[in-house]
């Protein structure tokens, strides 16, 4: 029993479910329990009681629990032991040895070689994620490790057919959904002074698939830019194979970290996270004040007790006790959610949804050029959905440009009274105003009410001077301003706020 | 009594105070009482939590201990404080007695050390004011210790929590470290407003309790004898789910259902209608915008082919005997409307 339960523990922490080792040890002596192993149900209730912490692993708990423990049905004496045998719809028949990998592509495509019962390839990817990463166009299905084959062939005849893979890049003023900027286009090209709407866009990109039988040039010309690509597939589709051969083994626990991955990626990094923000915070609620107060408890102050008790003589019959107040700020935080940092926004938001998530007073907006409150947006819904809704534009016109005067003065036109003196600001964004008005003296105005005003940007301080950034004016006014723009980034600021 | 012989056993025994479990909890309380482990109790307000500790307190015949927790609370709340006023008083009380002790002593340096020597009579437990923490540890008799909405502490408190839960001692610097006697029960609950640190929670066994099933829900509403006709209470008990579906900031939870049950049973109602639900909807329905939400959802929740009306004023002008009911609850939306403009 130790070891079926000790394997189960290691499953479910493939799945990031976090599980110490006094976790597992409770565990055992659940199991233990006389009763308990007797029930598939109860031993299923008393292994979460002592294993799942929180109530979002219970999904991932129960699917493992049904996965691993799955023959007990069939006969009650062999409890957990059967472990072995359920997973046998996954150990691999097909005979995979026979796959041959060679650095040339061949003339031809051949037949495949293998004999045995011929195993269908498909299976070990993950389908969706192959549509995204090695087939560069689906359309057109010349490389398409997706669709049914038993073979896969690299051939120099078809490097480039049809248009395959030709990319067309537009720069736009204003465009909706694009997704992260990284991901739309590597290189800036010639700007197009135009402004896409969505129905715009889509004739715009219906015109370019209908395009399939372009001009010989355009074609030769886009080649070489795809040149680069084309040749790394096949190393990049060779080393995938082979880590995919080296995993035979532990196949079983490959799929469970590879549907874990896309289930619920970033489990560990929340988990990291919340580690960073905690740390911040103690940092941000200022360690005790000086100022020692009268308190109906607390230590008794030996110079006001005397000073009471001078009338009895002396004697301190009443004695006064005082306490060092704890003054703890309020947090508000301002999110730039614009475009320009869409890269980071969803790090910063998760931070965001994590701040108010963990602490008491903690107000938060997001703003392009426009502000919104989201404290209850992020209150109401879990991250995910929030996160759906700010950038689907329900809360604000995400696709506008960014412009940090208005939004300021906005902000201290509506929420001024959301900032006291016990106010600590957070600002989150990169500071690039479009060449809109900063509008200083309400950034000024907000931070001469704040306690401290802390401004944490995506950009790397060499590129601050450059191009439209008004952060080194807001600079000024912040009394401090740190570079992040990931989780290590957070967690060395953190570390470098509390230890000061 | 000390633990539970089985999972039914345990079921059954907080059945006969009154609070009905499913399989989830019958183990839990089950497993608590054989580890001894604490118990980290989270969910919405309102499904049980706080119960189930004075269930469990009265069905082993514990005494129960309670520490309330709120923001800012320090650990002298929790643990102990010492009682300075008392040591003072005694201190001017025995002043001939102290004055005798350092009457011989040839220096100021040997009555320092005389008075030193009796340093333990000022910090010993005659002192200490113990509080629910230290109490539950020094307890002669096995005791029940609720530590309720640990959420609304701060993390500090949580720090001070772990080595009760981990070891049942409490270090007193002055005196030393208390242990256990007798291990307690302990139940921390949490509203889930926070995240609680991992090494909180890796210390106590973990259920998350949430809303029930529409048979235990109902199982409870019977058991706690409201006085509602069992077809009623079968159909409130799905108009509150329905009501729990709708998305509002605060569901109504099974003892504001109980409150439902006994609110329509005084009013001796016979029939589950739209307005006269309507008008008692504010007893599980805390909430402008959900009162709102709510008054809209009704009419469907209680007959599903029912044609959801326009607006709810159009549904008062439907059964003409119930004008005065929607007309009420449109007033009310229509005020806080006025309010926020």
């Amino acid at each position: 029993m130790e070891a079926s339960l000790h394997r189960f523990v290691r499953l479910l922490r493939l799945r990031d479910v976090r599980i110490s080792v006094p976790e597992t040890i409770d565990a055992l002596r659940c199991a233990a329990e006389p009763g308990i192993l007797a029930d598939r149900a109860v031993l299923k209730e008393a292994l979460r009681l002592a294993l799942v912490k929180d109530h979002r692993d219970d999904a991932a708990f129960d699917e493992i629990f049904d996965a691993f423990f799955a023959l007990v049905r069939v006969g009650p004496a062999e409890h957990g032991h059967g472990h072995g045998h359920s997973h046998d719809d996954l150990s691999d028949t097909g005979e995979l040895e026979s796959f041959t990998l060679s650095e040339e592509p061949s003339e031809t495509p051949q037949q495949g070689h293998e004999h045995g019962k011929p195993s269908d390839i498909r299976d070990y990817f993950d389908q969706s994620d192959l549509a995204q990463q090695y087939n560069l166009h689906q359309e057109a299905n010349k490389i398409d490790l997706a669709s049914m084959t038993d073979e896969i062939v690299f051939s120099t005849d078809n490097t480039v057919t049809g248009d395959a893979g030709y990319r067309v890049q537009l720069d736009t003023d204003r465009l909706h959904g694009a997704g992260v900027p990284g991901r739309l286009s590597r290189e800036t090209g010639t700007k197009v002074d135009a402004e896409l709407s969505i129905a715009e866009q889509d004739a715009l990109l219906g015109w370019l698939e209908q395009a399939a039988d372009g001009d010989e040039d355009d074609a030769a010309q886009l080649r070489r830019r795809l040149a680069g690509v084309l040749e790394n597939l096949p190393e990049a589709l060779k080393r995938h194979l082979e880590a995919l051969l080296e995993l035979e083994n532990t196949v079983v626990e490959t799929r469970e970290k590879r549907a874990a991955q896309v289930d619920q990626a970033g489990e560990s990094e929340r988990a990291e996270l919340e580690e960073s923000l905690r740390r911040l915070a103690s940092s941000l609620r200022g360690a005790l004040t000086h100022r020692r107060r009268i308190a109906s408890a607390g230590r008794v102050d030996p110079g006001r007790t005397m000073r009471r008790n001078m009338r009895f003589d002396g004697i301190p019959f009443s004695p006064v006790t005082v306490r060092r107040a704890d003054d703890r700020p309020r947090l508000v935080v301002l999110a730039d959610v614009s475009l320009s940092v869409r890269a980071t926004a969803r790090f910063t938001l998760h931070l965001v949804h994590g701040l108010q998530n963990l602490f008491a007073q903690v107000r938060s907006f997001a703003f392009v050029d426009d502000i919104a409150e989201t404290t209850e947006l992020f209150a109401e819904h879990p991250v995910e959905r929030a996160l759906g809704l700010i950038f689907g534009g329900d809360v604000l016109d995400v696709d506008a440009n960014s412009n940090y005067g208005a939004a300021f003065g906005e902000f201290l036109a509506e929420h001024s009274s959301a900032v006291t003196r016990r106010t600590t600001v957070l600002v989150l964004g990169d500071g690039r105003g479009n060449g809109n008005d900063p509008n200083l003296t309400a950034f000024a105005e907000i931070a001469r009410r704040a306690r401290e005003t802390i401004w944490l940007t995506p950009e790397p301080r060499y590129s601050w001077g450059l191009g439209g950034c008004d952060l080194p004016a807001y600079a000024e006014h912040c009394s401090k301003v740190r570079v992040v723009r990931d989780l290590s980034g957070l967690d060395r600021v953190a570390l470098d706020l509390v230890t000061r | 009594m000390t633990a539970f012989d089985s999972v039914e056993e345990a079921g059954k025994a907080l059945a006969a105070q009154g609070y009905l479990t499913d399989d989830r909890l019958a183990t839990m309380v089950f497993l608590m009482t054989r580890l001894e482990k604490p118990v980290l109790l989270e969910g919405p307000a309102g499904v049980g939590k706080t119960e189930l500790a004075k269930s469990l307190a009265a069905a082993t015949g514990r005494r129960l201990l309670r520490l309330q927790c709120y923001e800012g609370q320090d650990e002298a709340s929790a643990l102990y404080e010492w009682d300075y006023g008392k040591q003072l008083l005694y201190t001017q009380i025995l002043r001939e007695k102290i004055g005798q002790l350092v009457a011989d002593a040839p220096d100021l340096h040997d009555a320092v050390d005389r008075i030193g020597a009796q340093e333990s009579v000022f910090f010993s437990e005659r002192f200490l004011a113990a509080r629910p923490l230290l109490e539950a540890v020094r307890a002669e008799e096995p005791v029940v210790l609720l530590i309720d909405e640990i959420d609304r502490a701060d993390e500090a408190l949580e720090a001070v929590l772990l080595e009760m839960l981990g070891e049942y001692q409490i270090s007193v610097p002055e005196i030393g470290t208390f242990t256990a006697r007798n291990r307690p029960y302990v139940i921390l609950t949490s509203n889930n407003t926070r995240d609680l640190a991992a090494a909180l929670k890796r210390r106590c066994l973990h259920l998350f309790l949430d809303y029930p099933s529409a048979e235990r829900e109902l199982d409870i509403v019977r058991s706690k004898d409201t006085g509602l006709p069992e077809a009623l209470a079968h159909q409130l008990v799905e108009i509150v789910r329905g009501l729990r579906e709708l998305e509002l900031r605060k569901s109504p939870s099974i003892s504001e259902t109980i409150d439902w049950a006994r609110t329509l049973a005084v009013l001796g109602v016979d029939e589950l209608t739209a307005p006269v639900l309507s008008d008692t909807v504010s007893v599980v329905v805390k909430y402008d915008k959900d009162v709102r939400k709510a008054l809209a959802a009704l009419p469907r929740l209680v007959d599903p082919n029912a044609e959801v009306p326009e607006t709810l004023h159009g549904h008062g002008h439907g059964h003409g005997h119930t004008h005065e009911a929607p007309k009420v609850s449109a007033d009310r939306g229509s005020r806080s409307f006025g309010r926020r403009s």
